[in-house]
């Protein structure tokens, strides 16, 4: 009678394991995304500290970032900032190629090659660029979110 | 003509009381920190030209934030040079009625001499001297009015001012029968952005902590009234912002003066209007030049009514980057 309890709290253990490793290896996360995809990203919002101040601007409907993938690794990243009027990173980033660290949330999204956090990310595929302006108390973040389908890489 | 000699009469009585009046020196800071005590002295000259037979109440008023509740902390003294000491003076209360309105000496300090540019919650509070005076015609003396008082806790900008005068005048409809200063006054050192009572507030920048580089938005409440009147544009349809930045160490300017989308402000309520703009954007100046200074209006659509300072100057905001 004790040998069918034990295996079944094995095997709930190794279910729970594979839950676990699946969550991990981001099958649906698409920082750790399997296979070669592309991901662009959109902002949804411009947060200038409680408030969303994205509608009233055209300027950041062009604001988009690259993410792709190759054998379900970072590939290579482009962030195009060209129509909004400031720039929220230190410098352009154009196809580069880019890592992911996990060792904290949101997830840090960097230059492979400097090493530079470039932006974050959060396991709802939430992006997020945060930024200064004028003042030192007013908090800036671009939102932004994957948009369309993920397309397959040629 | 018996109503000439009584409207003469009565001219005649009025100016029985009346004295010359006037400030000596007047000792009072411009700044000071917040939750500290300041000391304002006033040195006057009065010279009692007329004949009386009535006793001289001196009564002095200050008019202040709310905020700092007056009638609570401030201490208000004088001596004149009648060499009768150091008098104190007691807050007026509602038994004391100014003499011209019959009502209270603070409503009756807003109502004849006004608030002074202040746009935020400010008061009249009066102080009555506890002693009566004996002075005769033709005296002279002068004086020394101190006003003690402890600012509140926030950083603000006020417009202060001093009422200098008697119980028997009360507030005269001509100035010479009482003293008048008026003095602009900030507090420093606070937590807050600062608060500027002299601004009105039909305008306003969000957020309230801002530099020329960050995303603003100009409101426009079309619902507040300067000097009891409506806002012109209460009721329009559109309303547009015109604008002008001058930058570069305020060596060029960019005006923004066109009625279009790109000045049109979008409802945010009742006669409520905001236009959110990324100044070096809105005034096509380039990113690394800097922003000095911003001034604006707003217009209708045919530019026939423009809603500006009750001074006919553009609304303009200092930065404020804490």
């Amino acid at each position: 009678m004790k040998t069918p309890l034990v295996f079944l709290i094995t095997a709930l253990s190794l279910l729970t394991a594979s839950c676990t490793n699946e969550l991990e290896s981001g099958k649906d996360y698409p920082a750790l995304a399997m296979g070669d995809k592309t991901l662009v990203f959109k902002i949804d919002k411009v947060m200038q500290n409680e408030t969303d101040v994205k509608p009233y601007f055209s300027f950041f409907d062009g604001v988009e970032l690259t993410l792709s993938y190759k054998n379900g690794e970072p590939s290579r990243l482009t962030f195009t900032q060209a129509e909004a009027p400031f720039r929220v990173t230190g410098k352009e980033y154009v196809d580069v190629e880019w890592e992911i660290h996990t060792a904290k949330s949101p997830y840090e999204i960097r230059e492979k090659e400097t090493g530079e956090v470039i932006c974050y990310m959060t396991r709802d595929r939430l992006v997020t660029f945060p930024f200064k302006l004028g003042a030192p108390s007013n908090q800036y973040e671009y939102q932004l979110l994957p948009v369309g389908d993920e397309s397959e890489n040629q | 003509m018996k109503r000439y000699y009584r409207y003469l009469t009565i001219a005649a009585l009025a100016a029985i009381v009346a004295g010359c009046m006037e400030f000596l020196a007047i000792n009072h800071p411009a700044t000071a920190p917040v939750n500290t005590g300041v000391d304002a002295t006033f040195d006057v000259r009065i010279e009692v030209n007329k004949d009386i037979d009535i006793r001289t109440t001196p009564v002095v008023a200050i008019l202040a934030p709310t905020a700092w509740k007056m009638a609570e902390n401030a201490v208000v003294t004088y001596t004149t040079s009648d060499g009768s000491g150091t008098k104190e003076m007691r807050l007026a209360v509602g038994t004391d009625k100014e003499p011209k309105t019959g009502g209270p000496w603070s409503a009756a300090l807003k109502s004849r001499i006004g608030l002074k540019g202040n746009y935020e919650p400010v008061e009249w509070v009066a102080f009555i001297a506890t002693t009566d005076h004996n002075w005769g015609p033709n005296d002279q003396f002068t004086g020394t009015v101190t006003v003690r008082f402890t600012t509140g806790s926030e950083n603000l900008k006020t417009n202060l001012a001093y009422f200098i005068g008697n119980t028997q005048d009360g507030v005269h409809d001509d100035a010479q029968y009482y003293l008048l200063h008026e003095q602009p006054f900030e507090t420093t050192g606070g937590s807050n952005a600062t608060i500027d009572y002299t601004l009105p507030k039909m305008c306003s920048i969000s957020p309230e902590a801002f530099t020329w580089e960050d995303i603003v938005a100009i409101k426009y409440d079309a619902t507040i009234q300067v000097d009891g009147e409506d806002s012109p544009l209460k009721g329009a349809d559109k309303v547009y912002l015109m604008a002008r930045a001058s930058y570069n160490g305020e060596t060029q300017e960019a005006v923004v003066d066109e009625v279009g989308a790109k000045t049109l402000m979008a409802k945010n309520g009742k006669d409520k209007w905001m236009l959110y703009l990324y100044p070096h954007e809105f005034f096509g100046v380039p990113a690394g030049v800097k922003i000095d200074n911003v001034s604006f209006y707003m217009v209708n659509a045919d530019k026939s009514i423009e809603v500006k300072m009750p001074d006919g100057e553009e609304f303009s905001f200092p930065e404020n980057d804490k």
